[in-house]
């Protein structure tokens, strides 16, 4: 039963990597600027949530989570000790480039929850669970973000 | 104007790495090493996190080499089972919602009588009259459930509504990766139940009409009474800002209310544009309030007819200093004694975070009083820490910051802490408390269940009431 049990969570992970996890890991890396991190980050997260099997009720929640907090961490660990190459390590195309040195321009928390709402396409509620935030929080952090960079893409166009 | 929506989909031109097998090789350590899977979630970070995934991966393997495995990837992954570390227990799960299902909320709306939304797939509603000694199952039927979000709206006794709109969809792909799309379709269902759960009726079936083409997204429902409601909506793309439904029937029947201020370059419906608005609350079926921050002109306002005309008020004074900020605000709370509570956020000035505020006013808003927050005005911690808004019931009120609960018995002159921690429990989604005495909350469960908590000291001690199967 306990096995069976196990198998089941298993399956459920894997089938939420091929689902999601290319989604997952492109929206860690706009969220990073790079793409080391954000593979450590999304492998980590997924790794847990296969090793903490049937303990993890909503696997697709609490994987984006994870990952947003393990990149978050790094961020601001290296944040301290060194500066940052946000060029990646492939060669983007220009809107790509465009869009992630926009993504840059904004403090942490709004380009999270532009990212969780734009790309990963979560509503507020799931952005304030992956965040860890409020509602309200999020709806500030949202409502700033996307005006800035509205701002900002919308200046880099002339 | 630039469509975000449509820029960001150039990130799905960024090339994503195979990472199966560092999942696996990773995982794995996990499971072999005691105390590797110790980690809280709420507190992984990069403090945490500090062995570099190569050494990670250089001592998996050679783990695996000892043990003389020969590791094919597709057997491990349909032959192995995943060992648990014997030490840690499992973290229990936040309730929160994905693909779809109900946001969690609690409601008691007398000290014997209330409703619970417990999230999960699809999830489940829950009723009690007796004080949470048993909890019938009044879910809604599928066709409500299913692929869907679903907002729940508690009002009063018998009476709950929900907003239901089509949730992300998965679509299986030729090549075996499957797309996840969201429907932009504005369709949302009204749903509504008079006798308590034991019947439920759709009771409007809405299809938001795309404004300058863009997508909308009815973003949240609100009840006051049997009859008043109201359903904002959002734009999911393009421009435009946030249109205001009100009903004067339970639902059945919807109209687009004015919101104040016009702002130049938009029109009368869109009047407060999105990027500028803050939350609306209503507290009674006339009284109404909205903050908004747009060009470096904070501004507040009431109405007392149902939104039909708006008066501006001052800003209360502390947000006034933040130039060129957006403050919204929600929580808005009626005080029986008199006055109101108002709970504000507010974005600092250096644009970093956001910083958590309260008010009270004794005049209905004309005027307004700071309120110390437990922890300070700016909630520290990587991704805020304030994740549920606080419950007021006269003047008394609670408040969840970093797991601790705090207790005001004076309007929120003074806070003292009550509770390091929900002992036992993980990620309140949800509390409220009816009386000074009796809170309710839901909180993760050891297991990845989902806990009701019932406390009858003032939130010191938390019993449980309920727990999922």
């Amino acid at each position: 039963m306990v096995q069976a049990t196990i198998v089941e969570s298993q399956a459920a992970v894997e089938a939420l990597y091929r689902a999601q996890g290319d989604r997952i890991y492109r929206a860690v890396w706009a969220f990073s600027q790079d793409a080391d991190l954000a593979s450590d980050a999304v492998a980590e997260a997924f790794a847990q949530a296969l090793a903490r099997g049937s303990a993890i009720r909503s696997p697709a929640a609490w994987i984006w989570r994870t990952a947003f907090r393990i990149a978050g961490g790094m961020l601001q660990q290296r944040s301290r000790t060194v500066s940052l190459d946000r060029s990646g390590s492939y060669e983007m195309t220009d809107p790509t480039r465009e869009l992630g040195w926009a993504l840059q321009q904004l403090p942490r928390h709004q380009r999270a929850a532009v990212i969780l709402f734009y790309y990963a396409d979560h509503p507020v509620r799931e952005v304030a669970a992956i965040m860890d935030s409020s509602v309200i929080a999020v709806r500030v952090n949202l409502s700033r973000g996307r005006k800035r960079l509205r701002q900002i893409l919308e200046a880099s166009h002339g | 104007m630039v469509d975000l929506k449509e820029r960001f989909q150039a990130l799905d031109q960024v090339p994503a790495p195979n990472l199966e097998r560092v999942i696996e090789l990773r995982a794995r350590h996990l499971a072999s090493v005691p105390g590797a899977l110790g980690l809280d979630p709420d507190a992984i970070g990069g403090r945490r996190f500090r062995v570099p995934p190569a050494h990670l991966l250089a001592a998996a393997a050679i783990l695996i080499l000892g043990l003389g495995l020969a590791v094919i990837l597709h057997q491990a992954r349909s032959t192995a089972p995943v060992r648990h570390a014997p030490t840690p227990t499992p973290t229990a799960q936040a309730p929160g919602t994905s693909e779809g299902g109900i946001f969690p909320a609690i409601n008691m709306v007398s000290l014997t009588t209330g409703w619970a939304a417990v999230s999960g797939q699809p999830g489940q509603v829950l009723w009690t009259a007796d004080a949470g000694k048993h909890w019938a199952d009044v879910t809604p039927p599928k066709e409500a459930l299913a692929h869907r979000e679903v907002q729940p709206v508690f009002v009063d006794v018998t009476s709950a509504w929900l907003l239901s709109r089509p949730s992300r969809s998965v679509t299986p792909g030729a090549s075996g990766r499957e797309t996840v799309t969201t429907d932009s379709s504005g369709q949302a269902d009204i749903w509504r139940t008079l006798d308590a759960g034991k019947t439920w009726q759709r009771v409007a079936s809405l299809t938001l009409a795309p404004w300058f083409s863009a997508a909308k997204m009815a973003q949240e429902l609100r009840f006051v009474d049997r009859q008043h409601g109201w359903l904002s909506v959002w734009p999911l793309s393009g421009p435009g800002g946030m249109i205001l439904y009100a009903t004067t029937d339970g639902g059945a029947h919807w109209s687009e209310i004015s919101v104040p201020a016009s702002y130049p370059g938009h029109s009368t419906a869109d009047a407060l544009p999105s990027d500028c608005l803050g939350g609306i609350s209503f507290t009674s079926d006339r009284d109404g309030w909205v903050g908004a921050g747009c060009s470096r002109s904070d501004r507040f306002f009431a109405t007392h007819d149902g939104g039909v005309s708006w008066k501006e008020l001052p800003v209360p004074p502390r947000v006034a200093t933040f130039t060129g900020s957006e403050w919204h605000f929600e929580g808005f709370v009626s005080r029986p004694r008199g006055g109101n509570l108002l709970f504000t956020v507010v974005g600092p000035a250096n644009g970093v975070g956001v910083d958590h505020e309260l008010y009270a006013s004794a005049d209905g808003g004309v005027s307004w009083m700071e309120r110390p927050l437990p922890q300070g005005r700016y909630a520290p911690g990587m991704m805020g820490s304030l994740s549920i808004p606080p419950s007021f019931i006269g003047n008394c009120g609670w408040i969840l910051i970093d797991g601790a609960l705090y207790l005001t018995d004076d309007a929120g002159v003074s806070w003292q802490k009550v509770a390091a921690r929900l002992t036992g429990w993980e990620n309140p989604a949800e509390f409220q408390f009816v009386d000074a005495s009796t809170g309710w909350a839901m909180a993760g469960a050891p297991g990845g269940k989902i806990a009701l908590l019932k406390s009858s000291d003032g939130g010191r001690t938390w019993t449980q009431q309920w727990r999922s199967q």
